[in-house]
């Protein structure tokens, strides 16, 4: 069985390229074009291994999504990476586990769904470095590895 | 502060060309000048008009022997082509000085002096300000003494209007202390002597300092006015390009990622052909949307230096949104938003083509960003003489406080979210180029509708190439 993804992103050029590259690679993806959809889909009890979601979105923005997530236990375990071009004071309000900087490298893209979907392949960098490259955030899970430290942007 | 001039060779009047100085006469301006006979004064006075007719502003002279109303307009009209016309239009004001004395007799504030009245209603018809100019002084005063009181006060009232005043004397009426009273009260004194012209400054350097300072405010004003002006329009435009970039940055990521995913599909073996179409199909759409965005950036400086070049031909706008809709359907159908099209009969018309597609584009890309999710319909009717083509959805609607500035470009728009601020404005130059007009009806929670209303002959055959 595979990792599943919530993509969370209104621009659907963007939201329908970052579904074909994690579909390329085996994960199951839905993507929500704001943050209400989002949480809409997520109340059929729906528990994906990931959420991705972006800062900025009519609708129901990031930060409000995020805030929404956290204050359902039975969402709030979910890890959730924001994806940003800014790294901002928005970003730090949202509490998440980590951040993907846009443009948003497939390398990277990849490597993070690897890191938190523990029901997807092994990943490749397990055992190498405790983060993934490119996945940076001051609750990144493991112990922070050497290139690692909070509040570094993704390179 | 003004020059005098080189006397310039148009000397119809003269021999010695026109008296220095009358050209740009800045506001405020107290002028006199000495003459003998009605060839004197005309030498001055005529110069003195027509340079104020030539500079849009509007122009009184107040006519006192030895010329009289009649000659005055005379002498003029031979110098300015168009006399008539613009004595209809109110730019040109001619009075016998009786009547203009009668004018003035009731008036006990410096507001209600018929100059002021004169100058108020030259503003109020759009001129630049006011010339005035008469040789009655000599007959206003029983004794012709008193005239410096007189016209230093008229001096002082002057500085708070656009008003420029031209004062003539007439030699053999006014005594030396008279001639010199009047020297003394004017800011310069125009003198023609052997056929030259001198122009001889007011001698109080207090008073030259007053008017240098002044100017000086007044400069300084202009120039924190026009600064400010040009600031705010720099801001406006960094965030304009700073947005622009991120706009252009996002089709750019989802190209990158599709050339990425083929890329990295290629390394692990041969590419499946239907996957790797479909992939470049969705890469094209990117590559589309990057177009879209530079044509409206290209038409920000194209449609702001001048209008809208129409090339209009025969074209049925039903058809044109039925393509639309094609263009746009993939794109919907695949985030699962229900996107119609309503347009059951053909609507024939001549229109620009490109100028419509755009417009299509635009309004769709438009309900695409700002009612993520939501439906979407396209429709085009015929009503009279008119199309009516409508865009709408069924999105979160936009507040009531910024439907006014929807149409307005960047410089004034607030966009929350995205965009670039300039799809609707260009909407709005087009439609309105094609003697149209775009409205928009939208209910927070409701959805938007855009509706452009297009004569079914859109800018016809006058356009140029």
């Amino acid at each position: 069985m595979t990792g599943s993804v919530l993509v969370v992103e209104d621009d659907p050029g963007l939201a329908e390229a970052l579904a074909e590259a994690l579909a390329g690679e085996g994960y199951r993806v839905h993507v929500s074009p704001h943050g209400a959809a989002a949480l809409e889909w997520l109340g059929e009890s729906r528990r994906p291994d990931l959420v991705l979601v972006d800062v900025m979105m009519p609708v129901m923005d990031g930060p409000t999504f995020r805030l929404r997530q956290l204050a359902d236990p039975g969402l709030a375990a979910i890890p959730t990476l924001a994806m940003t071009a800014a790294v901002d004071h928005r970003l730090f309000q949202m509490r998440v586990d980590g951040w993907l900087r846009k443009p948003i490298p497939l390398e990277s893209l990849l490597a993070a769904a690897r890191r938190w979907c523990p029901t997807g392949a092994l990943p490749r960098w397990a055992g190498e470095r405790s983060v993934p490259p490119g996945v940076t955030g001051r609750h990144a899970r493991g112990a922070p590895g050497p290139e690692w430290r909070p509040g570094t942007p993704a390179k | 502060m003004m020059l005098a001039s080189p006397t310039r060779a148009r000397g119809t009047f003269s021999p010695a060309g026109d008296p220095p100085g009358v050209d740009a006469l800045p506001w405020g301006s107290h002028l006199c000048h000495f003459y003998r006979t009605g060839g004197d004064l005309l030498d001055v006075l005529i110069p003195f008009f027509r340079e104020g007719i030539a500079r849009h502003e509007a122009c009184v002279w107040v006519a006192a022997p030895p010329v009289s109303a009649g000659e005055a307009r005379a002498a003029l009209g031979a110098a300015v082509a168009d006399l008539a016309e613009r004595i209809s239009r109110g730019q040109v004001v001619v009075v016998g000085h009786q009547e203009w004395r009668a004018r003035g007799a009731g008036a006990t504030a410096v507001g209600d002096a018929p100059w002021a009245v004169e100058a108020g209603r030259a503003a109020e018809g759009g001129f630049r300000g006011t010339r005035l100019a008469g040789n009655a002084s000599w007959l206003d005063h029983a004794a012709p003494c008193g005239c410096a009181e007189h016209e230093g006060r008229v001096r002082e009232a002057f500085v708070a209007h656009r008003v420029a005043g031209l004062c003539g004397y007439r030699l053999d009426r006014c005594g030396p202390i008279d001639a010199l009273d009047a020297a003394r009260s004017h800011q310069a004194t125009l003198l023609r002597r052997g056929g030259r012209w001198e122009r001889i400054e007011g001698p109080s350097p207090q008073r030259a300092t007053e008017d240098l300072h002044r100017h000086a405010l007044e400069l300084e004003r202009r120039v924190e006015e026009r600064t400010a002006l040009l600031e705010d329009a720099l801001r406006a435009r960094d965030e304009f390009l700073s947005v622009a970039a991120h706009e252009l940055r996002t089709p750019l990521a989802s190209l990158k990622l599709y050339v990425e995913i083929l890329a990295r599909a290629a390394q692990r073996g041969p590419l499946d052909a239907a996957d790797a179409s479909r992939r470049l199909e969705r890469a094209r759409v990117q590559c589309d949307r990057l177009d879209a965005l530079l044509n409206n950036l290209l038409d920000l400086s194209r449609i702001r230096s001048g209008r809208i070049a129409l090339f209009p031909e025969e074209l049925d706008l039903a058809a044109l949104a039925g393509q639309a809709h094609a263009r746009f359907s993939d794109e919907l159908a695949r985030s699962g938003r229900p996107f119609r099209l309503d347009a059951p009969a053909p609507v024939l018309g001549r229109w620009d083509l490109l100028r419509l597609e755009q417009v299509f584009n635009n309004l769709i890309a438009n309900a695409v960003r700002h009612a993520p999710g939501a439906a979407v319909e396209v429709s085009v009717r015929a009503r009279a003489d008119r199309a009516l083509l409508t865009v709408r959805d069924e999105g979160p609607g936009i507040a009531a406080e910024v439907l006014p500035s929807l149409f307005e470009s960047y410089a004034q728009a607030t966009p929350s979210r995205g965009g670039i601020g300039l799809g609707l404005w260009i909407v709005r130059r087009i439609v309105e180029a094609m003697g149209g007009t775009v409205a928009v009806e939208s209910r927070p929670g409701r959805g938007t509708a855009f509706t452009a209303d297009l004569p079914l002959r859109a800018g016809g055959g006058e356009d140029p190439p």
